[in-house]
């Protein structure tokens, strides 16, 4: 396991020797195992591995919605106890709510705020997931992969420091979610959001990650953290980007 | 008349023109009947009146005339009695229903008072507020009460805890968690427990008043009427309860079935 070099200890996420059991009808269930993970502010993390390797589970310890852990999981050297604006989180579903419209639903995580800003970065995020006219629709008037898109949107419109997306994309045509995956990348580097992005698609993790993070299951444990350590864009037919997709398949195949 | 769909609202299905007079072919025919009948009849039969003196009763008859008097009485005290308690079951509902606390420690006194028949808090009633407007008015909005708390608790326990997670990551307030995610998710079963506490505490409105009698109102009206024989006026009061009773369904759904557009379309 190796960890990269600009790992910013006291700014970023320090994930130490974390374990999560779930008990089935009494009997405990260990989903994760051993996670040691550092993330460095405004780093982008893929990860990759068989489902049921936990990784939605990892997301959720992260965000701060299971209580009960073994470990340690710290942002900025402060354990996390719970939510925090601070870190968002794309589920896998998109949970929008039913009874509130798309612009209703983004404005959710922006309570507080002045009138004019809520406005203005609902606007912003409306148009950076590409749902102009849709601003007053109901979440069953959207397909799928809009029902995401606007789901991307309510994450980013908190600006958190720490974005969590949970195969986000895979609902969307493979034009959308190249275009989408252009645009979350794009923000991430401008505003030094720190990504972490579970996905199936092995290429795209390596095509953007600063390392990805290779999973196997039961239990949940890391198999590799395999840095890339390539400038973008990065070609994909290079020998050494060959190579680093290779690696992360062989981890794969346990 | 009043159909309570106990589950899911669904919209009503809408009924071509033609199931609506096959349907009120049976009510038509015996109304036919009724307005007939009695006219053939060699003598006047006191239980047996004519469809158009119970028609004219309320327009001709000086203790006919009351029943307008009676009437508005016993819609200002429906009225007041459905909103106390609907008001009052919404709260605990939302008590219980948001707080595990709060659940542990009356879900199972409520559930026990819930046991006891409507009718029977009567003696009790009048025994703690009098024969006069209190225990009426109590004993509508006890009849409200159950159901629409009942069912505020039944909403709020079906809202996913998906939901509930999203509530938690945004940092929601106390009180945006309300009225963003528990109130309309829990409105449509809130929806069907007003409608079913529109209708008992329509039953309790009508039954408080012929029970517990004194004062003015359809219930005692009809009492009366009963009292001295009076078939007609008794008839007339049963007409006017059964056109509020679906008055008040339909205006209620007209009212709040929009606000519930949104799970329409789901499928
Ligand atoms: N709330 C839960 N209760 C019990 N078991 C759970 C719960 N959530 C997830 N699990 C189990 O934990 C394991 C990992 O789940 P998950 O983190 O969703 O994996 P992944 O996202 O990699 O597919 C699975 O075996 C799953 O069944
Ligand atoms: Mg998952």
């Amino acid at each position: 396991m190796s960890l990269t070099a600009d790992t910013d200890a006291t700014r970023g996420l320090r994930i130490r020797n974390v374990g999560k059991t779930y008990r089935i009808e009494g009997r405990p269930l260990p989903v994760l195992q051993n996670i040691h993970l550092d993330i460095g502010p405004g780093e982008f993390v893929g990860i990759v591995g068989a489902s049921g390797c936990g990784k939605s589970t990892l997301l959720r310890l992260i965000i701060g919605l299971e209580a009960d852990y073994e470990g340690e999981i710290a942002l900025g050297g402060d354990p996390i106890g719970g939510p925090s604006r601070e870190r968002g989180i794309v589920f896998q579903d998109h949970r929008l709510f039913p009874w509130l419209t798309v612009t209703d639903n983004i404005a959710l995580g922006l309570e507080g705020l002045a009138a004019a800003e809520v406005r203005e970065r609902i606007a912003e995020n409306i148009e950076l997931v590409g749902l102009q006219g849709f601003e007053n629709a109901y979440p069953h008037q959207l397909s799928g992969g809009m029902a995401q898109r606007a789901a991307i949107a309510r994450a980013l419109a908190m600006r958190p420091q720490i974005l969590v997306l949970d195969e986000p994309l895979g609902a969307l045509d493979s034009l959308t979610r190249v275009r989408l995956q252009n645009e979350l990348f794009r923000i991430g580097r401008q505003s030094r959001m720190t990504m972490v992005l579970v996905t199936h698609d092995v290429e795209e993790a390596v095509y953007r990650s600063d390392k990805v993070v290779v999973m196997e299951p039961r239990p949940g444990r890391i198999k590799a953290t395999i840095p890339v350590h390539l400038d973008h864009p990065r070609q994909r037919g290079s020998a050494e980007f060959v190579n680093l997709r290779e690696r992360v398949y062989e981890a794969l195949q346990y | 008349m009043t159909d309570i769909t106990i589950g899911t609202v669904k919209k009503a299905p809408r009924r071509g023109a033609v199931r609506i007079w096959r349907g009120a072919a049976l009510p038509l025919a015996l109304l036919g009947a009724w307005a007939i009948v009695p006219h053939l009849l060699s003598a006047p039969h006191p239980l047996l009146v004519p469809l158009d003196e119970v028609l004219a009763a309320p327009f001709t008859d000086t203790s006919g005339r009351e029943v307008w008097e009676s009437l508005v009485q016993t819609l200002l005290r429906y009225g007041a009695g459905f909103a106390l308690g609907a008001v009052a079951g919404l709260a605990l509902g939302l008590l219980v229903g948001a707080s595990g606390l709060a659940d542990r420690l009356i879900s199972p006194s409520f559930n026990a008072v819930r046991q006891i028949a409507l009718f029977a808090w009567i003696p009790l009633l009048t025994a703690w507020f009098g024969n006069g407007e209190g225990s009426k008015l109590a004993f509508i909005a006890l009849s409200a009460f159950f159901p629409v708390a009942l069912n505020t608790h039944d909403g709020l326990r079906t809202i996913g805890r998906g939901y509930m997670e999203v509530a938690a990551v945004l940092k929601l307030s106390w009180g945006r968690r309300v009225t963003k995610l528990l109130l309309p998710g829990a409105l449509p079963s809130i929806f069907i427990g007003l409608q079913i506490g529109l209708i008992t505490a329509w039953l309790g409105t009508v039954g408080g008043e012929y029970m517990i009698g004194v004062g003015r109102g359809l219930g005692i009206f009809i009492a009366e009427a009963r009292g001295q024989f009076r078939m007609d006026l008794v008839l007339v009061g049963v007409i006017f309860l059964a056109l509020i009773g679906f008055a008040a369904n339909v205006a209620f759904r007209r009212l709040f079935e929009p606000l519930i557009r949104w799970q329409g379309a789901r499928p």
